[in-house]
């Protein structure tokens, strides 16, 4: 409990996944609100900007966050839970 | 003992199906009351107490001293339940009932004064990446039991008092604005005084955490969090079908955006609303001209309204005239100081409401200005597009170290499951996040469709009982004096708009007192868990560590509950001052948590040569510049100082100070762990 979790071992591949995450949620949230102005045009009855702030990047990161817990979770099975 | 956990998870879901049935039949016997004829003074009150009696109820069964239960609710949360009570913990009266009426007023990006709109909504979810991929199964795995936990097992006894203060800090002035928002509920609800309004949630706050902490609230906050979803989405669906024929708002109120663009050219063009601009202009550069030399200005109208008062009993007019001037004449400012300050802030409304729409940006544009216009409106969309995205990172950075937030993914049962409740919880709080902007884009149609061109003799009669609760929430006034209600002439509190929906939308009564009940179960479950935050802070994270661990005893438990009740007491005090718009206050608190925390939490857990001076050094200079960016440039301080308004660096608004103090504090952790690592390196060669 005490050691700081920097010194435990990770599943190989998780630092690179997580940037992968990280780099998709980066690109989703201030990516696409740096350009808003510029995706005004108007998909499907919405305009893109307005539908992608309010939507599809919630979406986006449930995907991230769920993406992360199921590869995670079917990487490691119970390796980093040293609970009871 | 999977066999076991899943027959507990199987008697949970049994009783979480129960209570949502049940709740749905209350809400149609309700609605059958009230057809029937059942007062509508009955209907607040009932909903208020029978919300309060029932969290209460549950907060009483999950009493407890035992401490791992107290702190942790016996780590064995599911993830799932874990996660309606964490959406229900971080869904607070700001996202209720302000963001709607936020992203109502603000549109996409919100105005330079303010800037907001989406990045709320992507800001307040966006952060939970961040937890969930970084923060939340780290801690989980260390085992341990508040945040400042881990700045003691990290980097030691400094680390972890500084810690603490920053934990009181920020949640203190989140909690206020929750018992704001009570109060404003309670008070409406009930009709009784804001005060007694406050007093009447606070009791419902204090049942639940009061007796058995992490483990009461945890199973209240996951009862709060269907009444708050239920009350959401029913006036959503419900204005949706009205406008559109179909419940399912979230995909179709698209539809509207180009409808309230051209409603939103129609307004500009018309010659009634450029009436009521040009007053507003007029008052506008009245107040300029008073300003120029405010002691002669006070003084001539005081002496008019003297006069006034003179000629009127001189021709022996009606009382109730005299007593009229009179009040006026007393509510003028005292001094030149004060005259200043409160004709400033009225020369400076007057301004905002001669613009177009009253000051609102239009609903679907993206930023201020504009990128290809003059170097004016090019810098003002630099610098409108620049706060939007200040704002955005310091939402998402702070929900990503928000002590009561992070707390939460302690009580999972293992590390997975900590991974897999935060899934869960940004599932749970997306479905109310995705219909805000549907419900202020409903609303906003409702408004400028229907409301708009309504005679001042048929008013409905909620805006006079909103302007009675505060009369900063709503003011309808006939400026050009038509007898017809224009959209400049409307000017909505953020903090009312959500509550008032269901009036506003002509839905049944009931569905006004279950928003209220709904607005009441998400600042109450928030108000919870910050108050157990700060009572931890003040007693466990204040006592040292025992053998280079952290420990919990139950005389601790016991000093925890007293520390809970005299902060609700001084939170209460507080918030009865009525200090400012929840959602300012719930986003500073935001910047302020983001830049103690975030730097030396995720170098701690990420990077192992981050020292313990580092850490200190790193929080002391991200809490300076984030509280000094917001002191020197908030109007008040600068007024009293005598200088000009203004101090902002790139133009970037106060609430979103974090945007400055997180990357000062990972410079100087950096900067400090490499310097004594390079000390040392020196000192052993």
């Amino acid at each position: 409990m005490t050691a700081p979790a920097a010194t435990k071992k990770e599943v190989p591949g998780a630092a690179w996944l997580r940037a992968a995450l990280l780099l998709l949620w980066a690109a989703a949230s201030f990516g696409a609100a740096f350009f808003a102005r510029d995706l005004s045009q108007v998909v499907a009855g919405w305009p893109l900007n307005y539908w992608w702030l309010a939507q599809g990047g919630v979406l986006l990161f449930i995907g991230v966050v769920m993406v992360y817990a199921w590869w995670m979770g079917r990487a490691a099975p119970a390796a980093d839970d040293e609970d009871r | 003992m999977p066999g076991a956990s899943r027959a507990y998870a199987r008697r949970l879901h049994r009783k979480l199906l129960l209570f949502t049935l049940g709740l749905l039949a209350f809400l149609l016997l309700m609605h059958w009351a009230e057809r029937a004829g059942l007062s509508r003074g009955w209907i607040g009150p009932i909903f208020l107490f029978l919300s309060v009696m029932m969290y209460a109820a549950v907060g009483i069964s999950g009493r407890t001293t035992d401490p791992e239960e107290f702190y942790v609710a016996g780590r064995r949360v599911p993830a799932m339940y874990n996660g309606m009570a964490t959406a229900a913990d971080w869904m607070s009266a700001a996202s209720f009932i302000s963001l709607a009426g936020a992203l109502y007023l603000q549109g996409f990006s919100g105005t330079p004064a303010q800037p907001g709109g989406l990045a709320y909504v992507l800001g307040w979810t966006g952060g939970f990446c961040l937890v969930g991929l970084l923060m939340a199964p780290r801690l989980r795995a260390m085992r341990l039991y508040t945040v400042p936990d881990f700045f003691a097992v990290r980097f030691g006894r400094g680390a972890q008092l500084l810690a603490a203060l920053g934990a009181v800090a920020c949640s203190f002035m989140y909690v206020v604005a929750q018992i704001y928002g009570i109060g404003l509920i309670a008070s409406r609800l009930t009709g009784v005084q804001f005060e007694i309004g406050i007093l009447l949630g606070l009791g419902g706050v204090l049942l639940c955490s009061f007796l058995g902490g992490m483990r009461a609230i945890t199973w209240t906050q996951v009862v709060q969090y269907v009444v708050l979803l239920v009350a959401f989405l029913i006036p959503v669906s419900w204005l949706a079908y009205k406008q559109l024929g179909t419940p399912l708002a979230l995909l179709a109120y698209g539809q509207q955006l180009p409808k309230i663009e051209q409603l939103e050219r129609k307004l500009i063009d018309s010659p009634a609303e450029q009436e009521v601009r040009a007053h507003f202009g007029e008052r506008a550069r009245d107040y300029a001209e008073r300003l120029r030399d405010p002691a002669a200005a006070l003084a001539r109208e005081r002496s008019a309204l003297e006069d006034r008062i003179r000629a009127l009993r001189a021709e022996g007019a009606d009382f109730a005239f005299v007593m009229m001037a009179r009040r006026e004449l007393s509510a003028l400012p005292k001094d030149e100081t004060s005259a200043r300050e409160l004709w400033t802030r009225a020369m400076n409304e007057a301004q905002e409401r001669a613009k177009p729409l009253g000051g609102l940006p239009r609903h679907g544009q993206a930023f201020a200005g504009d990128p290809d216009g003059t170097p004016a409106e090019r810098a003002e969309f630099n610098t409108s597009r620049l706060n939007f995205l200040a704002l955005m990172f310091c939402l998402m950075i702070g929900t990503a170290s928000l002590p009561h937030l992070l707390t939460r993914f302690y009580t999972t049962p293992s590390v997975a499951d900590t991974r897999r409740s935060v899934a869960w919880s940004l599932l749970f709080i997306a479905m109310l996040y995705l219909a805000t902007p549907a419900l202020a884009a409903l609303v906003k149609y409702e408004v400028m469709q229907h409301l708009v061109g309504s005679s001042f003799d048929a008013l409905p009669n909620w805006i006079a009982q909103w302007a009675r609760v505060d009369p900063g929430l709503i003011s309808v006034q006939d400026v050009n004096g038509d007898r017809i209600l224009q959209f400049g002439e409307i000017r909505l509190g953020a903090d009312m708009i959500m509550l008032a929906t269901p009036e506003l939308g002509g839905l049944p009564y009931v569905v006004s007192g279950l928003v209220a009940a709904g607005g009441l179960a998400a600042a109450l479950s928030t108000a919870d868990g910050l108050l157990l935050t700060i009572s931890n802070a003040l007693v466990h994270d204040t006592a040292p560590m025992r053998g280079g661990r952290v420990w919990v005893s139950d005389n601790r438990v016991i000093l925890s509950k007293f520390a809970l009740l005299a902060v609700a007491m001084v939170a209460a005090a507080t918030a009865a001052l009525k200090t400012g718009e929840i959602i300012s206050l719930v986003t500073a608190s935001f910047s302020l948590a983001a830049a103690t925390f975030f730097p030396a939490l995720t170098l701690g857990l990420f990077w192992r040569g981050a020292t313990r001076r580092g850490a200190v050094a790193g929080m002391l200079v991200g809490i300076a510049v984030t509280v000094g960016y917001m002191l020197q440039a908030s109007a008040g301080l600068r007024a009293w100082w005598g200088l000009a308004p203004g101090g902002l660096w790139w133009g970037i608004h106060p609430v979103s100070a974090g945007f400055f103090g997180v990357p000062a504090g990972f410079a100087v952790i950096a900067a400090v762990s490499a310097w004594e690592h390079w000390r040392r390196r020196r000192t052993v060669a």
